[in-house]
C-alpha cells in the first residue's frame, strides 16, 4: 500500500526531566513528509531539530525525556504508541538513520562488514552468504573500492568520509521508505561533503527514498532539498518550498540566518549580518513567539501571544504576527535589501 | 617574495613528526610567506593539511624542524628565555574550540587577567578597570567578570578568548579555527567582532580556517594548503575569481552555495577519493593521486610555489 504522506507529525511536544526542571525542547513540532520528498530541518544547535528527529525512531532516552502530546504517523501506524518490539522492525527497516558523527557512531570493535549484516541476519533471516552478498552490493552503490577487503576491516581502517560511506551503506541496506540524515555532513572535509551529498542525491533518485535532512548549513539544504522547515526554540516558524525560504522568507529569523552566512559573492566592505542575542531559554520558553526577544520587529503581541501559521503561498507558512492583517506596514514592507 | 616591511615573515619552514623509525609525517613541508602590518593573511585547507600545525609553530607552540620564522625582523623559532616571555606578550592565539579552551575553574576576570598579571604591573583598582574595558571590547558585561566559564554560552566563550588574546595588547594574533564550533548566527557576530577589533587596534591575523567563505569574508590575501604546502597564494578576490591549481579550483566547487537557483545550475568538479596520508610521501606533486590533469612530469618532480601574476603564486607544473 503506497501511502501520499508518508511520515506526519501532529502538534509533537518532547520535554526532558532534569535536575533544572523540564526543558521543553520541542513544543508543538507538526509537519508532513510525502512518498521521495526531501526535507530539511534548519536550525540552531538546541532548537529541537534532533530531538524532533529521534522521536520519530523512539531514540531519545526515556526517561529523562517524555512525550507530553502529539501523535507520530508513519504509513498509518502510530508510532507514538508502538512498543519497544514494533520499534524495533521499524527501526533501520522502514526509517533508516544516520548519525552526526561517524567516527563515534560504529562500533569499534566489530568489523565493518558485521555491522553491515547485522541486520539482515538478525531480522531478516538471511544466509551469511546472502548477507555478504547484498552487503558488498550496497558497499559498491556508496563507492567503496575494493570492498571485499573493505568488508573484513575495522572502523579504525576507515578515514572520515569512508565511514559515513559506511553509515549510509547499513542505513539503505534494508531500502527503507524514509532516511533521516542528522548533520551527515558536519564533521567531514568540503570535497568529501561534495561526495557524499551527490551520493544520498542518486540514492535517493534510485530508491526514491525520503529524506529528513537535519542541519545547521543552508548550503548544503539548497544543494540538497525541496522543501525546508526553519526550526526555533522548539517550534516551526517558517516552512516553504526551497524557492519560498531562501528568496521569498517572511521571517525575520529566517531573514537573519540568510544574512548571517558569509557568501562567496559577499562584497568585503559591507559587514556581515547578525542576529543578536542568543536564543531562548527551554526551560521558561517565553510565552509569545520565540524569537521575538532578538527580533528587530517585535511588537507587543509577539511577547504575549504565540503567533498563528500565516498561509502566503500554498505550502508557504510563517508564523510571524507581522503578516497579520493589523500589523504595521512598515515592518511588512522590510525585505531583504541584501539579495 | 622578500618584502622586510612584512610583520611576520615565514621562511621555508618545515615541521616533521616522527612516528616510528622509518615513518616521519610531514605536517608543514616547506612554507614561505610574510604577513604585512594590519594584513589578515587566511589559510584554508581539509583537515590533516597542516594548517594548525602551522599556527602553532607562529606562536612557539611547535618548534619548527627547520626554517624560519621572523616576527618584527626578529628570528623566533630560538630565543632565550626571556625574550620568549616578551614574545608572549606581543603574539596571541585564539583557539579552535571554546569550550575546551578556558580553565573551567577560573573566574572569567582571572581567566582575562591571567595575561595582565604577567605582562604588566597594575594596581588592583586598575587591574579591575582593565578587565571590565576588556569584557566591554568583545561586547560582554562587567558583572559576567565573576562568574566562571560554565555559565556561558558558545558563543559568549569565544569572546572571553578574544578578550584573553587582546589583554596583553598582542600586535599580531593567530585565529586557529575561531568560528566552527558556533553556530552561524552567533558565528557572524564573532566574525564581525574580529574584524571590528582589527579596525580599531591595527592588529594583524593570520586567519585559519577550513571555511572558505568564512576565510573569504575575513581575510585580505589567503593560502591555499594541501598536506603540508601552499599550492595557491592570492589576494582573497583573485583567488575566488580565478582560482588556478587544480586543489582550490575543486575546493571552491565544492562548497555548497546558499543559493538554490546557483545550485541547480552549478556544474561541480568533485574531487574523487580523500586526502592521501602525509607519512613518507615521495617527492612528487601531492595532489598527483586526485588531479584530474595530471601529466607524467607531476609524478617525477615536486612543484615550486612561482608567481603566475603579480600577487598570486601557484605550485603546479602545468600553469
Amino acid at each position: 500500500m503506497i501511502v501520499e504522506r508518508l511520515l506526519e507529525i501532529n502538534d509533537l511536544h518532547f520535554s526532558f526531566l532534569t535536575y533544572g526542571g523540564e526543558v521543553k525542547a520541542v513544543r508543538g513540532i507538526s509537519f508532513q513528509v510525502k512518498q521521495g520528498e526531501k526535507v530539511a530541518l534548519v536550525g540552531e544547535s538546541g532548537s529541537g531539530k534532533s530531538v524532533t528527529a529521534q522521536c520519530i525512531l523512539k531514540l531519545n532516552p526515556e526517561p529523562p525525556g517524555f512525550l507530553k502530546k502529539g501523535s507520530i504517523l508513519f504509513d498509518g501506524q502510530n508510532i507514538t504508541e508502538m512498543n519497544e518490539k514494533g520499534m524495533r522492525k521499524i527501526r533501520g527497516h522502514d526509517i533508516g538513520m544516520i548519525f552526526q558523527d561517524p567516527l563515534t557512531s560504529l562500533n569499534p570493535t566489530m568489523k565493518v562488514g558485521e555491522q553491515i549484516t547485522e541486520g539482515l541476519l538478525s531480522h531478516h533471516g538471511f544466509s551469511r552468504k546472502n548477507a555478504r552478498k547484498r552487503a558488498y552490493e550496497m558497499l559498491k552503490m556508496v563507492g567503496i573500492a575494493d570492498y571485499e577487503k573493505r568488508f573484513k576491516q575495522y572502523p579504525y581502517q576507515f578515514s572520515g568520509g569512508m565511514k559515513q560511506r559506511v553509515m549510509i551503506a547499513i542505513a539503505l541496506i534494508h531500502s527503507p521508505r524514509l532516511l533521516i540524515a542528522d548533520e551527515p555532513t558536519t564533521s567531514l572535509d568540503v570535497t568529501i561533503e561534495a561526495q557524499i551529498l551527490d551520493l544520498m542525491d542518486n540514492l535517493q533518485q534510485n530508491l526514491k527514498t525520503a529524506i529528513i535532512l537535519i542541519t545547521h548549513d543552508l548550503g548544503v539544504v539548497a544543494r540538497l532539498c525541496e522543501r525546508v522547515l526553519v526550526i526555533y526554540g522548539g517550534k516551526i516558524v517558517e516552512a516553504g518550498d526551497i524557492d519560498n525560504i531562501y528568496y521569498q522568507a517572511k521571517h525575520p529569523y529566517t531573514w537573519g540566518l540568510l544574512k548571517s552566512i558569509p557568501r562567496l559573492d559577499h562584497q568585503k566592505s559591507k559587514k556581515l549580518g547578525s542576529i543578536e542575542g542568543t536564543p531562548p531559554d527551554l526551560f521558561e520558553p517565553p510565552a509569545g513567539c520565540p524569537f521575538a526577544a532578538r527580533c528587530q520587529y517585535a511588537m507587543r503581541v509577539c511577547y504575549q501571544e504565540e503567533p498563528a501559521f500565516f498561509p502566503i503561498t500554498a505550502g508557504h507558512q510563517v508564523a510571524c504576527w507581522l503578516l497579520h492583517p493589523d500589523a504595521p506596514e512598515s515592518a511588512k514592507s522590510t525585505n531583504l535589501g541584501v539579495f | 617574495m622578500s618584502n622586510s616591511s612584512a610583520l611576520v615573515r615565514v621562511e621555508n619552514i618545515k615541521k616533521y613528526f616522527k612516528i616510528r623509525k622509518n615513518e616521519t609525517l610531514k605536517a608543514v613541508d616547506g612554507l614561505n610567506f610574510n604577513i604585512d602590518q594590519g594584513e589578515t593573511f587566511g589559510i584554508v585547507g581539509e583537515s590533516g593539511c597542516g594548517k594548525s600545525t602551522l599556527g602553532n609553530c607562529l606562536v612557539r607552540l611547535y618548534r619548527p624542524t627547520a626554517g624560519n620564522i621572523f616576527f618584527a625582523d626578529r628570528e623566533i623559532t630560538v630565543l632565550n628565555k626571556r625574550d620568549a616571555f616578551a614574545f608572549t606578550g606581543q603574539v596571541q592565539m585564539i583557539f579552535q574550540n571554546p569550550y575546551s579552551s578556558l580553565n573551567p575553574r577560573m573566574t572569567i576576570g582571572d581567566l582575562i587577567g591571567e595575561g595582565l598579571d604577567l605582562h604588566q604591573d597594575y594596581s588592583r583598582a586598575e587591574r579591575v578597570e582593565r578587565i571590565d574595558y576588556l569584557l566591554h571590547l568583545v561586547g560582554l558585561d562587567r558583572e559576567h567578570s565573576n562568574r566562571f566559564p560554565h555559565e556561558f554560552s558558545g558563543g559568549q566563550r569565544q569572546r572571553i578568548g578574544i578578550a584573553r588574546a587582546l589583554s596583553v595588547e598582542p600586535d599580531f594574533i593567530v585565529c586557529d579555527e575561531p568560528v566552527s564550533a558556533l553556530d552561524v548566527s552567533i558565528q557572524s557576530q564573532v566574525l564581525n567582532l574580529i574584524k571590528k577589533l582589527q579596525a580599531e587596534m591595527g592588529l594583524t591575523y593570520l586567519f585559519i580556517s577550513h571555511n572558505l567563505s568564512v576565510v573569504k569574508y575575513i581575510a585580505d590575501r589567503i593560502g591555499v594548503m594541501y598536506l603540508g604546502n601552499i599550492v595557491e597564494e592570492a589576494e582573497a578576490e583573485k583567488l575566488y575569481q580565478q582560482p588556478l591549481h587544480p586543489y582550490s579550483r575543486a575546493l571552491l566547487s565544492s562548497i555548497p552555495l546558499p543559493d538554490p537557483r546557483k545550485e541547480r545550475q552549478r556544474k561541480r568538479l568533485v574531487l574523487e577519493g580523500d586526502v592521501p596520508s602525509p607519512i613518507n610521501y615521495p617527492a612528487c606533486c601531492k595532489f598527483l593521486a586526485r588531479c584530474s590533469k595530471a601529466e607524467k612530469v607531476c609524478g617525477e618532480k615536486f612543484p615550486e610555489l612561482k608567481e603566475v601574476t603579480a600577487g598570486h603564486y601557484v605550485a603546479c607544473h602545468l600553469i
